[in-house]
């Protein structure tokens, strides 16, 4: 049973559609009526957009470093100058390598 | 695999921890609350240190594909990014090892896995990012892996695989 107040979700497995479940409070489904009704859609599918644009923007957020003007001057010359040798990392692998066993 | 007993596997849902304790808050938290759904859910790729043939995690790191994109400063001073697409990296997201474990250097061995895991990876990112917790921190991973400090005043680095 779902607690109340906590959204509760409810997916079926299978390749047909999936079903979402969850209780809101009264003056929030108000709200949300009244905005899918100005907008011209059902409570349903503004509810979709607006999940699927949150969705898409955690995602994106999760997804991506994006670094500062000053990091980005550092990183980029990181990247375009030659790779040269890099003697710590050949160290710590050859460790790792001795450490499990040759199975690294 | 290893010689005292000590292993580093992919997370599963059989192992434990319910009772990580690495001496941070933060990182008990989400090692007890998150670090398997996250990787259930593949938000991010967990490995787990175990004491074999024991389940319990005993240490633990999260990987993630990121992509890096680059800003720069306008004329009109207003930042914004490249156009060009962004750099395939790897975010080394969480580390943590049980306070019972800790200066045994187990934490550079889970580190240097975690950049192995990059480099074998098919998905050859080109670098490594990790956000260290504090300046030791950023000296640790300069002088044992050669991470690269991304701006004096930040503690965001980056490591060259490729």
């Amino acid at each position: 049973m779902a607690t109340p107040g906590i959204p509760r979700r409810r997916v079926r497995t299978g390749s047909h559609m999936h079903r979402l479940d969850f209780k809101i409070q009264e003056s929030e489904k108000k709200m949300y009526q009244r905005a899918a009704e100005i907008a011209g859609e059902s409570l349903t599918a503004f509810a979709v957009k607006a999940m699927d644009a949150r969705a898409a923007a955690v995602i994106r957020a999760h997804d991506t470093t994006v670094l500062t003007p000053e990091e980005s001057v550092t990183f980029i010359d990181l990247m375009r100058t030659p790779l040269s040798q890099n003697a710590q990392l050949s160290a710590r692998l050859a460790e790792l390598a001795a450490y499990l066993g040759n199975d690294a | 695999m290893s010689t005292p007993g000590f292993v580093i596997v992919s997370l599963d849902a059989a192992y434990s921890c319910a009772a990580f304790d690495c001496g941070n808050e933060e990182i008990n938290t989400y090692a007890r609350d998150r670090l398997h759904i996250e990787h259930a859910s593949r938000v991010t790729g967990a490995f787990a240190l175990l004491h074999s043939p024991a389940t319990t995690v005993m240490g633990f790191y999260t990987l993630s594909p990121t992509e890096v994109k680059t800003t720069h400063v306008t004329a009109a001073g207003v930042i914004e990014s490249h156009p060009y697409p962004g750099v395939g990296g790897a975010l080394l997201g969480r580390l943590g090892i049980s306070v019972t474990l800790q200066g045994q250097g187990f934490g550079t061995l889970l580190v240097t896995h975690a950049i192995n895991e990059c480099i074998v990876s098919p998905m050859r990112p080109r670098c490594v990012i990790v956000d260290a917790k504090d300046d030791n921190l950023c000296n640790w991973y300069e002088a044992k892996w050669g991470f690269v400090r991304l701006a004096p005043n930040k503690r965001r680095m980056a490591l060259r695989l490729f």
